[in-house]
C-alpha cells in the first residue's frame, strides 16, 4: 500500500518538515480569494517544481490526484449558485439554470485549489511513512487520542490488507480444473464464495487486531503512544521550512495586492 | 513424477533462498525435506504448485511443466499444504474449506460430500463440519488444512510440517495416514520419529541448496552429520 509508495529520495528529509510545508501549503491555497490566477499559478509552479526537485514523478502525482474529481464536480454547482452577471443559461427538466460570470470564477477557483491541495498531499504521502506523519501531527499537538486512533485505523488496514492476500493466495492454490470438467462451477457459485470469504476477512482481521493489541497491552502498553524521543531539527530542515513560509506568504500577497 | 532443475528464488526484499535446486521424485515416492528454520524448505514447496513463481529453473509435475498457463490443472496434481494453516483455510465453517476444492473442480454434490467425510476422518475432524475454521485449536486447523487437500485426491502431496503443532497421538494417526496415502509426498519437518516411520528417502536443504538426498536409514544412522546438518 503506502509502502510501495514511499519514494526513496527524500527519506532524508524530516518528516515533520514536509508535514507542515505540505499543511502550510494547503492552508495557503485555502486563503486565496476567488480568481487569483496568477497566486494559483505560481503555487502550482511552486509545488511541481519541488515534486520535480525530489524526483517524485510528476506523472504519478497527476494520475492518482484523478481522484479529487469528484470535488470538481461538487465546485461545478458553484458556478449557478452565486449571482452575477448571466454568461449561459440552459435548462433541465423545465428549470432554467443560469451560470454566472461570478459563479464560473469560484467553481474554476475551488477546482484548481483542491487539485493542487491534492497534489500537495500525494506528495507527501509519496515521500513520508505514515510513521513519520503521525510523529508529525504530534509535534503540532494533535491530540494523542486523535493520533492513536489513526495509527490504530492505519495498522488495522495492513491487517486487513494482508489477511486477504493470504485469503486469496489460499483460495487460488485449490483453484484446481481437472480434464472433462469445467472448473469453476458458475458465476454465482464464485460469487458467493467471494462473498462468505469478506465477512470472514473481518472477523479475522479483528481478531488478529485484538490479539495483536493483547500482546502490547502484555509487553507493558498503556494506552499512550509509544514514540522515540524526536531528533532536533537540522539547519537544512529550518531552512526548507523558511523557504517554504515565505513561499506562502508571497503567494498570499501576491494574491491579494 | 517430480522433476526440478535448477530451481533459484530470491523473496522480493532481495533474500535469497533457494540456490539451484536439483531434484527428482519417482511416482509414489515419499521423500521427507530436513533443513533447519530459514533453509528454503517452504519456499521449495511453495514453487511445487506455483504459488511462487522460480527466478530461474523449472519444475515439471507429471509431465506438466509448472507455467502460468497450466496452474490450474497443476493445482489439481499437486495438493499444498502450508506451514501456517491460516494460509490455507478462508472459509467460514470447516466444511465449506474442505468441499471448496472439490467443487470448484466440478464434482457432484454427492461426491464432495463423500470426499469431505472421508478427509475429515482421515485426519480425525470428523463433526467439526459446521465450526469456523479460524475458531479451532492450532492443531485442529493443521488437520483441516490437511483434510482441505486431502479432498482433492492429487497425485503429489507437498506437505509443510505437518505434525507442527500435533499432540502425541495426532501424530501417531498422522504418521499412520502418511504411511497409508498412496501419492507420491514432499514432506517438510523437524520430525524425526514422522522422517523414520514414513519416509524412505531424505532431502536436506541448508542455505537454499541440497546437501544431502539419500536413503533415511543411512542419513538417521549417521549421528555426525545430523549434528552438522543442525537436524539434532
Ligand atoms: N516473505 C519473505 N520475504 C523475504 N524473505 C523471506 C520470506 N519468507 C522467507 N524468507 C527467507 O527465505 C529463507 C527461507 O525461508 P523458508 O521459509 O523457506 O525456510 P524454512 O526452511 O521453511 O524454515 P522453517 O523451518 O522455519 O519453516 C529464509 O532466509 C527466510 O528468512
Ligand atoms: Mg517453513
Amino acid at each position: 500500500m503506502a509502502d510501495t509508495a514511499t519514494a526513496e529520495p527524500t527519506a532524508a528529509d524530516d518528516g515533520r518538515v514536509k508535514t507542515w510545508l505540505a499543511l502550510g501549503f494547503i492552508f495557503t491555497l485555502a486563503w486565496l480569494p476567488a480568481g487569483a490566477w496568477d497566486a494559483l499559478i505560481m503555487a502550482a509552479l511552486a509545488l511541481w517544481f519541488v515534486i520535480g526537485w525530489k524526483r517524485i514523478g510528476l506523472w504519478m502525482i497527476w494520475r492518482r490526484s484523478l481522484i479529487a474529481w469528484p470535488f470538481a464536480l461538487a465546485a461545478l454547482t458553484l458556478a449557478i449558485a452565486r449571482p452575477g452577471a448571466p454568461v449561459f443559461q440552459f435548462t433541465i427538466g423545465g428549470q432554467a439554470i443560469t451560470a454566472t460570470d461570478a459563479g464560473m470564477v469560484a467553481a474554476a477557483t475551488v477546482m484548481a485549489k483542491s487539485w493542487l491541495s491534492v497534489q500537495a498531499m500525494l506528495t507527501l504521502i509519496a515521500t513520508t511513512h505514515f510513521s513519520e506523519l503521525l510523529t508529525a501531527l504530534a509535534a503540532l499537538r494533535l491530540p494523542p487520542v486523535l493520533i492513536l486512533i489513526l495509527g490504530m485505523a492505519y495498522r488495522y488496514l495492513f491487517i486487513l490488507q494482508e489477511e486477504a492476500l493470504r485469503m486469496l493466495r489460499a483460495r487460488d492454490s485449490r483453484s484446481a480444473s481437472i480434464p472433462g470438467q469445467p472448473a469453476g462451477r458458475n458465476l454465482f457459485w464464485r460469487a458467493t464464495i467471494t462473498g462468505r470469504m469478506v465477512g470472514t476477512l473481518f472477523i479475522r482481521a479483528y481478531e488478529r487486531s485484538e490479539r495483536i493489541y493483547a500482546a502490547m497491552l502484555a509487553r507493558g502498553y498503556d494506552g499512550r503512544p509509544v514514540t522515540a524521543t524526536q531528533p532536533p531539527l537540522r539547519p537544512t530542515d529550518y531552512f526548507a521550512l523558511i523557504g517554504g513560509g515565505i513561499v506562502c506568504v508571497s503567494l498570499i500577497v501576491i494574491a491579494y495586492i | 513424477m517430480l522433476t526440478i532443475t535448477n530451481l533459484s528464488y530470491a523473496y522480493p526484499d532481495g533474500t535469497p533462498a533457494l540456490r539451484g535446486i536439483d531434484l527428482v521424485v519417482a511416482a509414489g515416492e515419499k521423500v521427507a525435506l530436513l533443513g533447519v528454520n530459514g533453509a528454503g524448505k517452504s519456499t521449495l514447496l511453495l514453487h511445487l504448485n506455483g504459488t511462487l513463481r522460480p527466478a530461474s529453473g523449472a519444475i515439471v509435475v507429471d509431465g506438466l511443466p509448472v507455467t502460468a498457463q497450466n496452474l490450474r490443472q497443476i493445482r489439481a496434481r499437486v495438493g499444498l499444504v502450508f506451514q501456517d494453516p491460516d494460509d490455507q483455510l478462508f472459509s467460514p465453517t470447516v466444511f465449506d474449506d474442505v468441499a471448496f476444492g472439490p467443487l470448484y473442480m466440478g464434482l457432484a454434490p454427492a461426491e464432495v460430500d463423500q470426499r469431505v467425510q472421508q478427509a475429515l476422518q482421515a485426519v480425525g475432524m470428523t463433526g467439526y463440519e459446521q465450526r469456523p475454521p479460524h475458531r479451532l485449536s492450532l492443531g485442529q486447523r493443521k488437520r483441516v488444512a490437511l483434510a482441505t487437500v486431502l479432498a482433492m485426491q492429487p497425485s503429489l502431496l507437498a506437505l509443510d510440517e505437518p505434525s507442527a503443532g500435533l499432540d502425541p497421538r495426532a501424530r501417531r494417526e498422522l504418521s499412520e495416514l502418511l504411511r497409508t496415502l498412496p501419492q507420491t509426498m514432499l514432506v517438510s519437518t523437524h520430525d524425526l520419529a514422522l522422517v523414520a516411520d514414513v519416509f524412505p528417502r531424505s532431502i536436506v536443504l541448508a542455505e537454499g541448496r541440497v546437501v544431502a538426498d539419500e536413503a533415511t536409514s543411512s542419513l538417521l544412522a549417521d549421528h555426525d552429520r545430523l549434528w552438522q546438518y543442525g537436524l539434532i
